[in-house]
């Protein structure tokens, strides 16, 4: 057999028991052969490890609608579950408040009800463990620590360090910042320029943030645009997309 | 229902995952507290097992004639668990014989073990890929999908088409190797 077909079916675990000795073989003695395998093996694992990332962040989000609804019965949150509950129950109460305020000074403002909306994305990009220094020179993982921090004037200026060079996400994390520093028209560029970049994690993400910037900037028929965007493309955010919508109409 | 999740998982619903996990979260960290008490760690850990099981899924690696969602996903967590737990000297002692069934577990290695150097680069080089690049070896090798697959997905006209797109794609990574070296 071919050495490609050979390959193929070694990195879709369809060898037969014949074909496994083939392989073998060629692995003793051949190193061109063996290198073309490390480095399909390697790449494989880290389609794997970049898909399990996505799929963690995903179930993090999960996590955080379950246990922000009412429970019939008794659940224990988990440690970090409770911090994110803790910043969920604050934006609330800062949201309420907000809302509170506009409908003094402008009944007809719903700004407040988007901001309700509107959580703090996850880092799932530089993943920092508890205690873990960070080096001067490693201004992503700074970044990211700054960010997850909520330190988000020293996480912007960090971003803007390694923005020229590092990969598309960090547009979408700047955008967070800058949704967080109430630059809604900056934060809506940075998700623009993410969604013009190659990045492909982040898209749906991407969409439902730009169109809380623009809601929250007042600018509903950008926002409802992208809503109707985001739910022709996915059904990410679906139940929230449907009730702004209603509330758009 | 379990058939019905686990057809829908095949084909990559992301949803049938979350309904799975919410299903078995809570049973799973009640299990795992007799091993191990810090429940942020099982949490975690539920959450890698539910990830394998849905890769196994898409993959179409499933095999649960013997054994139900509910058992795998025990079973793997327990594994996952286990092999943490034997990474740290401060916890407790665990009993050796643990049935590891290599076909099972296969999988599971890549959420107990940090990536090399050479996988963390290529990971990295992967997302600056462009679209169709990403797109295509997602297919091929995440979602163990056939070149002649991932041409009807994709809608190509041959499956050798896609065979030549995805070697130029392996190129610009392999480009990106160059006057690199790693340690093991």
């Amino acid at each position: 057999m071919d050495k490609n077909d050979l390959l193929d079916k070694l990195i879709r675990g369809i060898l037969s028991e014949e074909e496994k000795a083939q392989v073998e073989h060629l692995m003793a003695t051949d190193p061109e052969f063996r290198d073309l395998v490390d480095f399909e093996t390697a790449t494989k694992e880290a389609m794997q490890r970049e898909k399990a990332k996505e799929l963690k962040a995903y179930l993090a989000e999960v996590d955080l609608q379950f246990e922000s609804k009412p429970a019939s019965r008794q659940v224990t949150m988990r440690p970090n579950l409770m911090r994110y509950a803790a910043i969920f129950v604050a934006i609330g109460a800062l949201t309420a408040v907000v809302f509170w305020m506009l409908n003094e000074s402008q009944p007809s403002s719903s700004t407040g009800t988007f901001l309700s909306y509107y959580e703090p994305y996850p880092n799932v990009v530089s993943p920092i463990t508890r205690g873990e220094e960070v080096s001067p020179e490693d201004i992503e993982k700074a970044a990211f620590l700054a960010y997850e921090r909520k330190d988000y004037p020293l996480a912007d200026s960090l971003f803007d360090q390694i923005i020229a060079y590092r990969g598309e996400y960090v547009y979408f994390y700047k955008g967070i910042v800058k949704f967080e520093l109430e630059q809604y028209d900056s934060a809506s560029s940075y998700f623009d320029n993410y969604l013009y970049s190659d990045g492909i994690q982040l898209r749906d993400q991407a969409k439902w943030y730009m169109a809380l910037s623009h809601l929250v900037n007042g600018d509903t028929v950008k926002g409802k645009e992208e809503l109707i965007r985001l739910r022709k493309s996915s059904g990410y955010k679906m139940d929230e997309v449907e009730q702004i919508l209603l509330k758009l109409d | 229902m379990s058939e019905l999740l686990i057809e829908r998982m095949k084909i990559g619903d992301k949803s049938a995952l979350a309904e799975v996990y919410k299903l078995y979260r809570e049973p799973f960290v009640q299990f795992a507290l007799k091993y191990h008490r810090d429940s942020e760690l099982l949490y975690d850990i539920y959450q890698d097992a539910a990830i394998s099981l849905f890769e196994r899924a898409v993959q179409g690696k499933l095999d649960l004639e013997k054994s139900s969602l509910k058992t795998y996903l025990f079973s793997v967590g327990k594994f996952m668990l286990f092999t943490k737990l034997k990474k740290d000297p401060s916890s407790q002692a665990i009993e050796e014989n643990m049935e590891v069934q290599l076909g099972l577990y296969e999988d599971a290695s890549i959420y107990v073990n940090e990536p090399s150097q050479k996988v963390a680069f290529l990971a990295k080089a992967i997302r600056q890929l462009g679209e169709k690049c990403q797109q295509i070896l997602e297919l091929y090798y995440y979602e163990n999908k056939s070149m002649k697959e991932i041409q009807l997905l994709l809608d190509y006209n041959h499956p050798d088409v896609v065979k030549s797109h995805k070697s130029r794609c392996m190129k610009t990574l392999k480009a990106q190797f160059e006057n690199k070296t790693f340690e093991n």
